[in-house]
């Protein structure tokens, strides 16, 4: 009987097709969502047909502490973000001392691509942000998908809904629809590969497409990602921004 | 018609008091419209000087995309300032071609921050454009390779910064990234214009280059003309040479378009302030019309016609006029030369006299002879038209009544 039982959850789990959205965002979360993360990056950013390229190292541990710093090209490197929990602070080689963005900021821009300062920083479990609804299945990219509607339950979120397309297979989300409060599309987020980490899929090839802005698109790819590896406290701290 | 004019002549005299009273108020009116022109006019030079050196050039020359969303000061925009563009601009009958980057910017340390608008200038071509370092109040002018910043009067006290300190600037690149400069303070400027002391400064060319990432390229290229006049026509010979990028003469500037409406409204304006000081003259007349019924009825009773008696009280009233706008052109073209030369404050009046206008708060006086000239033929002009209204009666007037009713 036990056998019977333990199989028949095999099944609604696994190998067949879930219906609960709570158990699948928990699955998306449990790929995206870390403990901690260091990694290197290649930023691509592509407005107009041109195409200018960005590295950087980024170190992440929770929610609310991140650091990116800038290594290419010339004009950036040394530039360096610190977010702790209140707020962001951005480093330029050139003033040699640490200046804090305003809140407004976050949403622009980030060094001229489609991400922003908190898309880039977030690292927050879907599950504890939004209402989830499963409204059915589609394809995308070639992967069979979950497709899931997620409306905020809290005030402090960038985007006030969400459409998941979640690869059934690896619980990635293949493509994300982020809108704004007035039901207007902002972003398209396609994650293009990722990492098999442990027991995680880690998106590891991004690419993030702002529809509010004409013919451009930011691919990212993470390298070198560790995942929930000790990271010196230090590098979450402002002396650490400002270092010479 | 020598009759005619020598008995208006001596009516004139006849009630001299009357006829002062009368013509005085011409005088006044004639005397403010001299004076109101004569300082729309300074004001309209004082505006136009501004916005050509601080705004437009004579002939100011950007890309047409920059043009369009110029609000958004779009730096990804910018014009490439290649050898053909500088060669097509420095032709002949041009004095000067410089180079111009506008940005926006957040100033401040902490809680405090400012929006300012930065310029990235040629400081040695700009002394006879800009002429700021004619406005220098403390400090020094900048040179065009040091790192260093002019600030306004009023932004250096709102910021709390003197000459020596430090500015930090952090802003976005052409491209969009964050990008950052300490400047060393190096001069105060103050214009007595309200917008520019109070949110702008000034740094050299080739440091808002490097801060914006725009290596020989600038948002506006501004060009003086010896003669301003040409401006439309080298500004479309170059149009014609560059037709992807935006050739604007400072005719079209929205601003002086906007000045060139006014002034033609305040024509209407100074004709109903004559009318009004002319109801004066027309109510002498009406006075005399009543009270020269016998002696007119007399006129007409020995045979002259009513057109005649007409013409006699209009040359009566023009005379008036004529006395009035006279002495009235005397006042106010002694008053507006004076102030030409010594010039008006306007902050005497109010301190934010000048807080957002495109003038100082020095406003000098531009009376010309064809100013003068255009009061005295309206004053003249006014007195005899609205002299007509009550004179024309006479026609109506029986010699054998009114020679009865005395």
């Amino acid at each position: 009987m036990k056998i019977i039982f333990l199989f028949l959850l095999l099944i609604q789990s696994g190998l067949g097709q879930m219906t609960d959205p709570l158990a699948i965002i928990e699955r998306v979360d449990k790929n995206t969502v870390t403990v901690t993360i260091h990694y290197r990056a290649k930023l691509e950013i592509s407005v107009g047909g041109v195409v200018r390229e960005k590295e950087f190292i980024g170190y992440a541990q929770g929610k609310d502490r991140g650091y990116m710093e800038f290594t290419a090209p010339a004009r950036d490197k040394g530039t360096r973000f610190l977010k702790l929990e209140d707020g962001m602070w951005i480093y330029l080689p050139a003033v040699e001392k640490a200046t804090k963005i305003a809140g407004h900021m976050l949403r622009q821009s980030m060094m001229g691509s489609d991400f922003s300062y908190d898309d880039m920083m977030e690292n927050k479990k879907l599950r504890e942000l939004y209402e989830i609804q499963l409204t059915g299945s589609d394809t995308a990219f070639g992967k069979e998908c979950y497709v899931l509607d997620l409306i905020s339950k809290v005030e402090e979120v960038a985007y006030q809904h969400r459409v998941l397309w979640v690869d059934k297979e690896s619980f990635v989300p293949v493509k994300i629809e982020l809108y704004a409060k007035s039901g207007k599309l902002m972003k398209e987020i396609n994650i293009i590969g990722f990492q098999r980490i442990g027991d995680r899929n880690y998106p590891a090839r991004i690419k993030m497409i702002n529809k509010l802005r004409q013919n451009t698109y930011s691919e990212m790819v993470l390298e070198d990602i560790r995942l929930d590896v000790e990271i010196p406290p230090k590098i979450f701290t402002k002396a650490y921004l400002e270092r010479k | 018609m020598r009759e005619i004019l020598k008995l208006a002549y001596r009516n004139f005299f006849r009630n001299t008091r009357r006829s002062i009273i009368s013509g005085i108020s011409v005088a006044i009116a004639v005397a403010v419209i001299i004076f109101a022109y004569s300082y729309l006019k300074g004001m309209t030079y004082s505006i136009i000087d501004n916005v050509v050196r601080l705004v437009s050039g004579h002939i100011r020359v950007t890309t047409r995309e920059y043009e369009r969303r110029e609000r958004m000061l779009p730096l990804s925009e910018a014009v490439e300032l290649t050898p053909e563009l500088y060669q097509a601009l420095e032709r002949e009958g041009v004095v000067a071609v410089t180079s111009r980057i506008k940005f926006g910017v957040m100033l401040g340390d902490g809680d405090l921050t400012i929006p300012a608008l930065g310029f990235g200038v040629e400081p040695e071509k700009e002394t006879a454009i800009l002429g700021f370092d004619k406005r220098i109040v403390q400090g020094e002018y900048i040179a065009d390779d040091d790192q260093a910043v002019i600030l306004g009067r009023e932004l250096a006290r709102r910021l709390g910064k003197k000459v020596g300190d430090t500015l930090t600037i952090i802003t976005r690149t052409a491209y969009d990234s964050p990008t950052g400069m300490n400047l060393i303070i190096k001069g105060i400027s103050a214009t007595g214009l309200g917008g520019i002391d109070r949110s702008v400064f000034y740094l050299p060319l080739k440091k808002a280059q490097a801060l914006l990432d725009l290596a020989d390229k600038a948002t506006e290229i501004v060009v003086i003309l010896k003669d301003r006049g040409r401006a439309p026509v080298l500004a479309g010979a170059i149009r014609h040479q560059f037709p992807d990028l935006s050739v604007t003469p400072y005719q079209d500037n929205p601003i002086l378009r906007y000045l060139v409406s006014v002034e033609s409204l305040f024509m209407i304006f100074y004709f109903i302030i004559l009318l009004v000081a002319c109801s004066t003259i027309a109510n002498t007349m009406l006075m005399v019309v009543f009270e020269r019924q016998r002696e007119i009825g007399m006129l007409k009773a020995l045979g002259m016609g009513s057109g005649s008696v007409i013409a006699m009280l209009i040359i009566e009233s023009g005379l008036i006029g004529l006395t009035g706008s006279v002495v009235g052109c005397l006042i106010g073209a002694l008053f507006s030369y004076w102030l030409k030369f010594r010039g008006i404050d306007l902050t005497l009046f109010s301190s934010t006299a000048s807080a957002d206008m495109p003038f100082g708060p020095m406003v000098y006086f531009a009376p010309t002879p064809v100013i003068i000239l255009t009061a005295f033929l309206l004053g003249l002009l006014a007195s005899t038209v609205v002299a007509y209204l009550p004179v024309r009666r006479v026609t109506k007037l029986d010699p054998a009544r009114a020679l009865r009713t005395i």
